[in-house]
């Protein structure tokens, strides 16, 4: 053999390895599916999946798994070209998962009886993206369907980069409201949302997690109380480079919780505050009193012959009366003053900032607002009178003291005949 | 020797290299690990490759890859005592090539056999 005959086969040799040892199945295939040419990939491949151990027929290799290559090969018109890319054929062929092996076959066109069709094993691959699928589904099925809780997630700099409909249902918001937008729209003010968002996203960063809570704002206006969980995304490399959101409205919590605080500190029937309650506010004002300077006075009432209106008309008539004198009082004082019941028909009005003109005054307006107020019981029309009795602090040294010289000056109005004001005057002035 | 003769074994274990060159049949002779420690002219003139160029190598991963699945090489791998008949295809010279394989393996000898003849499809 002459020097470049054996080079020329040397050569030949070499890419017949090349192809023969190729990772990836490759096989020349007429357009009848009889395999002309194949590597030693596709052996490995497709032995295990042939019916009887030939391959002699690409067809009748895939009779089962992939009956429709062959119209895919029959069907394809130009003489040469990509009749199909990167086609899935699974075994089972039946849609469980995961599938035991799926091949990704190519098939190209060479000439009109010429096929070229690669095969690659991607089990693997489509396992992976089975299991991603499957974990996605589950987290959208989270997204999609929980109550009164929204989940979003935003990029590293707090911008919202996903929409669902947790999210639509919480805050009212449309994913074109919402993709691409700050995480702080979800604050009250727009202008805070730095100031609150900043440092939460570093926190959150900081300790794997941070929790805040406070208004939000729905895309209406309307606010809801909300508890707001941020824990940080990381990328492959733990780097942050995002953050997941979850938003509870718990403004029901928050309600009830209000009830609460409500019921422990207000009278039951006439919903002013209760004498706990007068006592503890009581000595706050006075000490706010003692600190600023500012007035303070007090106004003690108490309804004239109340027991004759039990007598006459019961308990219930009488119930009537206090309701409706605790409703009367209530919308006439400021959101500052505190107005309570000390029990029976006796009421206080502590007035922060107020002197003892000014209280003799409310007291004035009140008693005449009280005797003009008629309350229809049975047909009839009960009216009544009430009266007044005020203190201020000046040299007093207690609210306590304060509370007792009011109801000094109202047993002076009693006394001197009813239905008036009396204001307390301390001894030696 | 013919390729399903019974008692093959013994006969394999005893023969000269010439007696396996001689054999109408292809004899791959491994160890345990499934290093190539023979091969004879039939295999050679087969699968095109020289001795040389396959002993010492691994032969289901190197020589052979297209064995290398559940059918050949981890029935080889997995079971202690084997002598069983496989059809398979080899891709001589990309050609596929209905084969018979024989798988001789036992606990009792330190060498492995792949006999290889080829079949009418």
């Amino acid at each position: 053999m002459s020097d470049s005959a054996v080079a020329l086969r040397e050569e030949n040799e070499r890419l017949l390895r090349f192809l023969y040892e190729a990772p990836v199945g490759l096989m020349l295939v007429r357009r009848d599916g009889s395999i002309e040419l194949s590597n030693t990939a596709v052996v490995r491949l497709l032995l295990p999946i042939a019916r009887r151990p030939a391959l002699e027929n690409l067809f009748e290799v895939f009779e089962d798994a992939a009956p429709e290559l062959r119209n895919m090969m029959f069907a394809y018109v130009p003489a040469s070209g990509l009749v199909c890319d990167q086609y899935r054929i699974l075994y089972p062929r039946q849609k469980s998962s995961p599938p035991d092996l799926v091949l990704t076959a190519t098939i190209y066109r060479l000439e009109p009886d010429a096929f070229m069709v690669t095969l690659l094993d991607t089990t693997k691959t489509v396992r992976y993206e089975l299991q991603l699928h499957r974990s996605q589904q589950r987290m959208q099925a989270l997204f999609e369907n929980v109550r009164d809780y929204a989940i979003y997630t935003t990029d590293k700099a707090g911008l919202l980069d996903d929409w669902n409909r947790s999210l639509g249902r919480l805050t009212g918001y449309q994913r074109e409201d919402a993709i691409g937008r700050h995480v702080g729209m979800l604050c009250v003010e727009e202008e805070s949302a730095p100031a609150v968002i900043a440092p939460l996203l570093q926190r959150a960063s900081r300790e794997g997690s941070a929790e805040v809570e406070g208004w939000r704002v729905r895309r209406d206006g309307s606010r809801f109380w909300a508890d707001t969980l941020v824990a940080p995304l990381r990328d492959l490399e733990g780097e942050v480079d995002g953050y997941a959101f979850i938003t509870r409205d718990i403004s029901e919590r928050r309600r009830e919780e209000e009830n609460l605080r409500t019921a422990a500190s207000t009278d039951f029937l006439t919903g002013a505050y209760n004498r706990r309650h007068l006592e503890a506010a009581g000595l706050r004002e006075f000490a706010a009193h003692r600190a600023s300077g500012k007035p303070l006075s007090v106004v003690m009432l108490d309804i004239d012959h109340f027991k004759r209106v039990n007598d006459t008309w019961g308990h219930d008539a009488g119930d009537k009366v206090l309701v409706a004198l605790a409703g009367l009082v209530s919308s006439a004082i400021r959101g500052a003053d505190v107005f309570a019941r000390m029990g029976g028909e006796e009421f206080v009005v502590v007035l922060p900032g107020t002197p003892v003109e000014g209280a003799v005054a409310l007291a004035e307006k009140l008693r005449l607002m009280i005797k003009a107020l008629s309350i229809g019981v049975e047909g009839s029309e009960i009216r009544f009178t009430s009266s007044f009795g005020v203190s201020a602090a000046g040299e007093v040294a207690s609210f306590e003291s304060l509370l007792q010289y009011a109801d000094e000056a109202l047993y002076a109005a009693k006394s001197a005949g009813r239905d008036r004001v009396c204001a307390y005057r301390p001894a030696g002035r | 020797m013919n390729f399903d003769q019974e008692q093959i074994f013994p006969l394999l274990e005893s023969a000269s290299e010439a007696q396996l060159d001689a054999a109408p049949f292809g004899i791959v002779r491994m160890d345990k690990s499934g290093l190539v420690t023979g091969y004879n002219a039939a295999e050679a003139a087969l699968s095109g490759l020289s001795p040389e160029r396959v002993i010492g190598k691994h032969f289901f991963s190197d020589v052979a890859p297209c064995t290398n699945n559940y059918l050949v090489a981890q029935r080889v791998e997995t079971e202690d005592s084997l002598d069983a008949m496989v059809d398979y295809v080899f891709t001589l010279r990309m050609k596929p090539t209905p084969v018979v394989l024989r798988l001789l393996k036992s606990p009792a000898r330190d060498r492995m056999y792949l006999l290889v003849q080829r079949r009418m499809p």
